[in-house]
């Protein structure tokens, strides 16, 4: 009876083990494998109610200069925003590793490259008007 | 045009936010333009119907650009600048057309001043075009 008990806990412990062992190795699995990146696939682009379907989007897409160039990735947080969002005026535009920064995207200007100063830019978004409240 | 949400707007109420967007191309110089559009309506009939004039300035509107999947960039806020119901924006130079054919799809955002804060629905994407 013993020996019996024994044997279940031993397997308990081995069962407990393995399955610790597979969680920690497709969790390593998902941190080595880093962001996913590329284009907005197009049924991203048709989901229901005419919304992007961010679930489709990957964490880091393509920008593009306005000669059509891709200059680097920007975060899907920034450039595909949920409703509510914050003013998203400058977006980085990353490197390849995705932690350099190659330049922005500025509101209204699209990419500007690193190292030139974005305060004239800045300067000439819009504001918006004083809503007028003597309605 | 889509509803987009409500909001509680100061002194008018319960109003409705519905988004336009749309992707055009320029037939002289085959330039590709993005357009987005924002209307308020009354919370009363149909909805994105039965339109809202609100003072100027409380609705807003800004665009994305896409082509192929990557983004090109973002467009100014323009906001209404007179007693409207409806405030839209067009806009280009910031996606290139190149020879060949490309997906380009615009998605627009609204804004609505709700008398303390913009409020700000979901955004709307454009049917694409391939150009």
């Amino acid at each position: 009876m013993l020996s019996r008990l024994r044997t279940r806990g031993t397997k308990w412990v081995v069962g407990l083990a393995a399955a610790a062992s597979v969680g920690l190795i497709l969790g390593v699995g998902t941190i080595l494998a880093g962001p996913t990146r590329g284009p907005i696939p197009p049924e991203a682009f048709r989901g229901s109610g005419g919304e992007i379907d961010r679930s489709l989007v990957p964490d880091f897409i393509p920008a593009l200069s306005p000669d059509g160039e891709v200059v680097g990735w920007v975060s899907k947080d920034l450039a595909v925003p949920e409703a509510d969002s914050a003013a998203r005026d400058v977006i980085p535009v990353y490197a390849d590793d995705l932690q350099t920064i190659v330049g922005h995207m500025v509101r209204g200007h699209g990419f500007v490259p690193a190292g030139v100063d974005l305060r004239p830019l800045l300067d000439a978004i819009p504001t918006p008007p004083l809503p007028d409240l003597t309605h | 045009m889509t509803y987009r949400g409500t909001a509680y707007v100061s002194g008018y109420g319960n109003t409705r936010v519905c988004l336009q967007a749309g992707v055009g191309k320029s037939t002289v110089d085959d330039t590709v333009w993005f357009f987005g559009k924002t209307f308020a309506f009354d919370s009363s009939g149909a909805y994105c119907d039965g339109p809202r004039t609100l003072p100027a300035g409380w609705l807003g509107i800004t665009v994305d650009a896409y082509k192929n999947g990557a983004f090109c960039g973002t467009s100014y806020y323009r906001y209404s600048s007179s007693a409207a119901s409806t405030v839209g924006y067009y806009f280009y130079g910031l996606c290139s057309n190149p020879a060949g054919t490309q997906e380009f799809y615009s998605v627009a955002w609204g804004k609505i001043y709700t008398g303390d804060h913009y409020y700000q629905p979901n955004g709307i994407v454009s049917p694409s075009q391939n150009y």
